[in-house]
């Protein structure tokens, strides 16, 4: 795009970009504050931003940039649908949720303002939060048996919640209605609107004080600049191709293949996902802007974390995805999975590639790390210790471990971002569980020169349940075919499972004093668990593992010292230390034996050696 | 009779402050360099400063009239700074080991959002003790308190021996759900103080008796790991000092905002941490009863950072899960926020922009910004203070610093004006307008969260630059009044003088709304007990003490906890108190979250129960002056080129000597204040005048 730029000096830019800039942020706090949820507040699974009138996004605060991507493309169907028919007026705001529109699953509710300034339209707000249920065959929404999208809850194309400053009682009651937690969803809707007011309110002060001309001259060198940059720095890399491909399981005998290619050319970046499968029959099929999203989430981590994320930044990206396929979602193929299955399968190959590309370049090699795979996940709902209904996720995601750098091992159970994990006492308190432990998984993150991030693992039982049992969805990633790719040489980390151990004796061992701590030590059925409805019933033990990050370099570079010391910190056993990294721990387990170690990482590089001659039939 | 003195000493991150206030009101000022690691130089320093000024002839002489001595200091926020505290172990529950590693899973807290964005440089913060001195005890109590595995005394007593054996200094327990049934963590502390006497303990149910594994273990960890070093320096200090004669023991600031004895304070020395600025927020809130300002925007802005607090009805705002150094903390502290804005942020170029930045990185007080000549060479806020005027290079805190104006000039021409193309002019104003702007921005920001409307409140400008740039970002906020305390940048030291003796209680008790009235009484009677134990043994009489029971709550699937005070006393509660209070909460509610946040249909919980009791110490009189002391015209001193954003150049100025104006004088902006501690700018279109307590009051708009 090229605008004609007004002349702005440097420090009203700064200025005023900066206060455009708060004034997103603001609307992110205020989403954070009056919802007062877990999913806002902990998970940080929301989108707050501010638009230009074109529908172009301006502003994102501290958003989730692949929910930014999504959200870039939602005033612009709003603007398509309504423009020209029921109009866009001032007091209006938009309401929309259909995933094969803008939304990436039904859950993310968006909320959509105009603001206007003496009848002008001078910008936007946009917002979603991911609300606690929205009416979908199973509770909390994402349903593991749906086969088609009207099995996944209300859907809605875009209405007018607000029509010319009426609020729409009745569609309000009619929306929320339709969901199991009427009251909460309302809360949430609230709280979006009360976000994307707030915005509109400062955006009319700051073109009051300073005029509309000066205000969209800054809003377009924003956007800009953040273009401008980020082809510049594509620019300086060298041309070329690469690919990468994953597969995840979407049913007992089906599985789904994301392949892309990323082909870098001049100033720009095109994630080809032709080749992938067709979209299935279980909901992890993504939409297009939550491919495309995949994808910006990919180059803001790695090479434009430090610019202002506006529009500008998709401009040198540029996304191919067949229709009907699980990366380009249509009707009436399900959704409900998707943001943790489908989106961590299409992040995982859009990062690959990048991380591929940029290791062969110096100034961005420092980015390069390993991966993890994505995790599984869980939802809990039934009757708490004091006789209250709930639905509520387990929420454990924001430890998983993530992947080595370039430069260090990759952060034991870090791999959340922004994302928290509730504390052991609060989800105790909170709902009928006891958990037995949640700790670092030992031989988790992948092997290397720098080691992967571990994740967590952690054992869980139902507990003073007045209903005896906690009903409970498993979803998240399943069958990850391509585990926490690891960089240089490192390897993947491992993936992540759910375990259900059927009718244990945990009780019987408990009331002897005795406090299990490995699955081993657990007598009784136990199975894995794929995408599905269950119940945790008392004696019921569910094992869950969260995935670990891959490894960076090869493993019988790392130093013993390090070695010995995550044998120490029980991140690493003897037996993989000897096994991975070639370093051997004297029998009393104090110290490296350094001349067993010399030996044995001899052995086994001769190992390689005479391994890699006979490939090549040498 | 000879006079008594009321002395307050805050140590900085470059000078260590000293305030010295007589019975009549008179007050005197000191100033020392700040001596780490052994901090306690510094203070006799600058006490010794202060007696000099005061009149008297020795240290002796001052401390020997010294009624009450207070103390802010740093020892905890060194410590961390520098990585030496004690050797440190943490014993908790058998299969949650990690859970300090662990954190919250969160690799962003305390980082800026570009930074947060980064992925490859995410990481967690130092957990202060190594996954090898960590260890498990068999073990398992639940949220009710119903031990399911009882302690295994056998294995404690050796793990106890081995972590003394490999040289542990202090230990930290922790255990899962000790808040509901502290007999484990009691039965450990019991073992390691019969077995180690030398070995500090922290037990985390009698520290910080709140819900959540990581927040109450780190918390305690963070004591652990600070409290033998902040021991050791306070009773060094209290040894110093009464060498030097002071008879009463030494009182010390705590962060949420009151003073406790020596001994007290090493038991839960992490609540040091911060006191320096919880200090200058209750010296604003003393200023302020003094003058009838209630709703009160305290601004701090010293050489690193810029902070804001706000006073509200009077009353000071706890932060009761504070973040520290990226350690999500659960210990009261009073609520402050703060970004990198100070007179040594830096102002540097964005090479990708090419636009003008300024901070968050800060030049610190070495090297410092260029103006100050002590090998500073990148330009900063103070530097652009300088060159345009508003600082005065031969009295810089009265003198006592030379400013080189040509060195900081030659630094922003060179660094910024001509790589941007700009003149030096617009440069060093670009450098003081986005300062301003971030400075605004923080203020909307901290005020918005908390539901309130600046234009509401009164500013207070404090710390050694904050009166330069008061006058702007009042303006950009809409605020009308700015008050400049006379002690400027020893502000902190005031507020120690004005401080009571607080103690804070809480313990933890999840019960569903209406709860149970009696044990809501039987809960708040055991920290009633330990209330007046600890305020009696402190020496203050039933008359002198003031309890305050509160109760923080929520509403269930909500997650912002509140807390809503009682009106103050001990009476037992009524079902009528209970319903008041949640009448005040869910009012509290929708005024801190925003109209119709509150879920009210979800019910209410409680989730903690506290008391805060103060023992009253008599406030220090302040000498109101009244009498003319000169008149408008002679208090000019001098006059400069000083320029202004709304004459968009430089403007001859008149310079004031802040000791000759008037109490009935006004002083119309342009115009610049002269203090030995601070400078203060008046705009064009702003008027100043000082008040009975010297303090200067800045009109916006005249």
């Amino acid at each position: 795009m090229n605008s004609t730029t007004h002349a702005v000096d440097p420090v009203t830019f700064e200025i005023l970009s900066h206060r455009l800039h708060q004034i997103a942020k603001e609307m992110g706090t205020t989403l954070e504050r009056v919802g007062g949820t877990v999913n806002t507040t902990q998970q940080h699974d929301y989108m707050a931003s501010l638009y230009r009138p074109n529908g172009d996004i301006l502003a994102t605060g501290e958003s989730m940039p692949w929910h930014v991507a999504c959200g870039g493309f939602t005033v612009k169907r709003i603007l398509e649908r309504f423009e020209d028919r029921e109009g866009v007026n001032p007091g209006d705001v938009f309401l929309l949720n259909d995933p094969y529109i803008s939304a990436i699953h039904q859950s993310d509710l968006y909320m959509v303002t105009p603001h206007h300034y003496e009848g002008q339209l001078i910008s936007w707000s946009a917002s979603f939060v991911h609300v606690m249920d929205i009416g979908a065959m199973s509770p909390g929404g994402n349903s593991p048996n749906a086969t088609e999208i009207c099995q996944e809850g209300v859907r809605i194309p875009g209405v007018k919640l607000v029509d010319g400053g009426t609020f729409r009682q009745d569609l309000f009651e009619m929306i929320i209605g339709m969901t199991r937690q009427p009251m909460m969803v309302g809360l949430d809707l609230k709280s979006e609107l009360a976000g994307n007011n707030v915005a509109k309110q400062r955006m009319q002060e700051m073109v009051a004080q300073y005029g509309w001309e000066l205000i969209d001259a800054v809003s377009q060198e924003m956007i800009r600049h953040s273009e401008q940059v980020l082809r510049r720095r594509i620019s300086e890399i060298p041309d070329g191709e690469w690919n990468a491909e994953t597969s995840i399981t979407t049913g007992p005998d089906s599985a789904s293949r994301f392949i892309m290619t990323l082909r870098k050319r001049g100033d720009t970046l095109i994630f080809d996902y032709t080749g992938s499968d067709k979209q299935a029959r279980t909901g992890i099929n993504l939409p297009y802007h939550a491919t495309f999203g995949s994808c910006y989430d990919a180059v803001i981590a790695t090479m434009a974390y430090d610019l202002p994320k506006n529009h500008g930044l998709f401009l040198p990206i540029e996304v191919i995805a067949e229709p009907g396929s699980v990366v380009h979602v249509e009707y009436p193929a399900p959704v409900s999975l998707n943001t943790t299955s489908g989106g961590a399968a299409a992040k995982y190959v859009a990062r690959s590639a990048m991380l591929e590309m940029l290791a062969g370049v110096d100034k961005w090699r420092s980015e390069v790390m390993g991966l993890n795979s994505g995790s599984r996940l869980v939802r809990t709902a039934g009757t708490n210790q004091r006789g209250v209904a709930f639905v509520s996720g387990l929420a454990q995601g924001a430890v998983s471990g993530d992947g080595a750098r370039a430069t260090r091992d990759g952060n034991d159970s870090g791999g959340g971002g922004f994302m928290s994990v509730p504390n052991v006492e609060w989800a105790e308190r909170n709902f009928p569980l006891l958990f037995l432990y949640r700790r670092h998984l030992k031989d988790g993150g992948g092997p290397g020169k720098y080691r992967g991030g571990a994740g967590a693992e952690l054992a869980l039982t139902s507990h003073d349940s007045p209903e005896g049992k906690v009903r409970a969805v498993a979803y998240g990633v399943d069958g990850f075919g391509n585990v926490g790719r690891g960089s240089a040489g490192g390897y993947p980390g491992l993936r992540s499972l759910l375990v259900l151990a059927e009718g244990t004796n945990l009780k019987g061992q408990m009331a002897e004093g005795k406090y299990p701590q490995e699955m081993s030590e657990l007598a009784g059925p136990k199975r894995l668990l794929p995408y599905c409805d269950f119940e945790i019933n008392d004696g019921d033990v569910l094992f869950y593992r969260l995935a670990s990050g891959g490894g960076y370099g090869d493993p019988l570079e790392r130093d013993p010292e390090k070695v010995f010391n995550d044998v120490q910190c029980e991140i690493v056993s003897t037996e993989s230390a000897k096994d991975m990294y070639g370093v051997v721990i004297d029998d009393s387990l104090e110290s490296v034996n350094q001349n067993a170690t010399a030996k044995l990482r001899g052995k086994m590089k001769a190992e390689r050696l005479k391994g890699a001659h006979e490939s090549t039939g040498k | 009779m000879s006079a008594s003195y009321n002395i307050g000493v805050d140590i900085g991150g470059t000078f260590t402050d000293c305030v010295a206030v007589d019975t009549d009101g008179n007050i005197s000022l000191g100033k020392a360099p700040s001596t780490p690691p052994d901090f306690s130089r510094g203070v006799i320093d600058a006490v010794s400063d202060a007696a000099r000024h005061v009149g008297l002839g020795s240290v002796q002489e001052l401390l020997r009239a010294t009624r009450i001595f207070f103390h802010a200091c740093t020892v905890g926020e060194n410590t961390l700074i520098v990585q030496e505290g004690a050797k440190t172990a943490l014993v908790t529950t058998k299969g949650f080991a990690d859970a300090v590693l662990m954190t919250r899973g969160t690799t962003t807290i305390g980082l800026t959002e570009y930074e947060g964005f980064h992925e490859a440089m995410l990481r967690k913060p130092d957990p202060l003790v190594p996954r090898q001195l960590i260890k498990e005890l068999t073990e398992r109590v639940d949220y009710k308190g119903a031990v399911l595995v009882p302690l295994d005394i056998e294995e404690t007593r050796r793990v106890v021996a081995g972590l003394a054996g490999s040289g542990v200094e202090s230990i930290a327990i922790s255990l899962l759900w000790s808040i509901a049934n502290s007999e484990h963590e009691e039965a450990v502390e019991a073992l390691i103080r019969e077995s180690y006497p030398d070995i500090f303990v922290t037990r985390s149910s009698e520290l910080t008796p709140f819900v959540g594994e990581y927040e109450r273990g780190i918390t305690t960890i963070l004591n652990a790991y600070v409290g033998p070093k902040i021991s050791a320096y306070l009773q060094a200090l209290r040894d110093a000092l009464r060498e030097k004669e002071l008879s009463s023991e030494p009182l010390i600031m705590q962060a949420y905002g009151g003073v406790l004895g020596i001994d007290a304070t090493c038991k839960s020395a992490v609540s040091t941490i911060e006191s320096g600025p919880a200090s200058g927020v209750v010296g604003t809130q003393f200023v302020g009863k003094l003058i009838g300002e209630e709703n009160i925007l305290a601004t701090d802005m010293g050489g690193t950072t810029f902070k804001v607090s706000v006073i509200r009805n009077g009353a000071l705002e706890r932060d009761y899960a504070p973040v520290f150094m990226r350690y999500q903390l659960l210990t009261p502290k009073i609520w402050v926020e703060s970004i990198g804005a100070g007179g040594g942020s830096i102002a540097w170029i964005d090479p990708d922009s090419n636009l003008l930045k300024v901070g968050p990185q800060g030049a610190g007080a070495v090297p410092g910004p260029v103006c100050y000549g002590v090998g500073g060479e990148e330009p900063t806020v103070s530097d652009a203070d300088c060159v345009l005027g508003y600082l005065n290079p031969d009295y810089f805190l009265g003198g006592r610093m030379h400013l080189d104006k040509e060195a900081a000039a030659k630094a922003i021409q060179e660094k910024i004006a001509d790589p941007l193309g700009m003149s030096l002019l617009e440069a060093a104003s670009g450098i003081y307008r986005i300062a301003n702007s971030h400075m605004t921005d923080l203020i909307r920001k901290a005020t918005v969260e908390r539901g309130y409307d600046p234009r509401i409140f009164t500013l207070f400008a404090y710390g050694g630059a904050a009166a330069v740039h008061a006058g702007r970002y009042a303006a950009e906020l809409g605020v009308h009044q700015v008050v400049c305390p006379p002690t400027g940048s020893v502000h902190g030291a005031t507020g120690l003088i004005a401080s009571d003796v607080v103690y804070e209680y809480g313990t933890s008790d999840n019960l569903v709304v209406p709860a149970d009235t009696q044990r809501v009484n039987h809960n708040f009677a055991d920290l009633i007990e330990r209330a007046n134990r600890d305020l009696h043994g402190a020496g203050f009489e039933t008359d002198q003490v003031q309890i305050v029971r509160s109760l923080d709550m929520r509403y269930r699937y909500q997650v912002h906890e509140l807390n809503t005070s009682f009106a103050p006393g001990t009476e037992e509660l009524t079902d009528a108190d209970l319903d008041q209070l949640y009448k005040d909460f869910d009012e509290a509610y929708e005024q801190s979250y925003g109209k119709g946040s509150a879920y009210r249909e979800a019910g209410r919980e409680i989730v903690n129960f506290r008391v805060i009791a103060v023992g009253n110490l008599p406030d220090p009189i302040i000498r109101r002056v009244t009498t003319s002391a000169g008149n408008e015209g002679s208090a000019v001193k001098a006059k400069r080129d000083v320029y202004f954003e709304a004459s968009n150049g430089f403007v001859e100025t008149a310079i004031y000597d802040f000791d000759l104006i008037a109490p009935d004088a006004e002083v119309h902006g342009p115009a610049v204040i002269e203090s030995p501690v601070t400078t203060i700018v008046v705009n064009p279109g702003d008027r100043a005048t000082v008040d009975e307590l010297r303090n200067i009051r800045l009109f916006i708009g005249g």
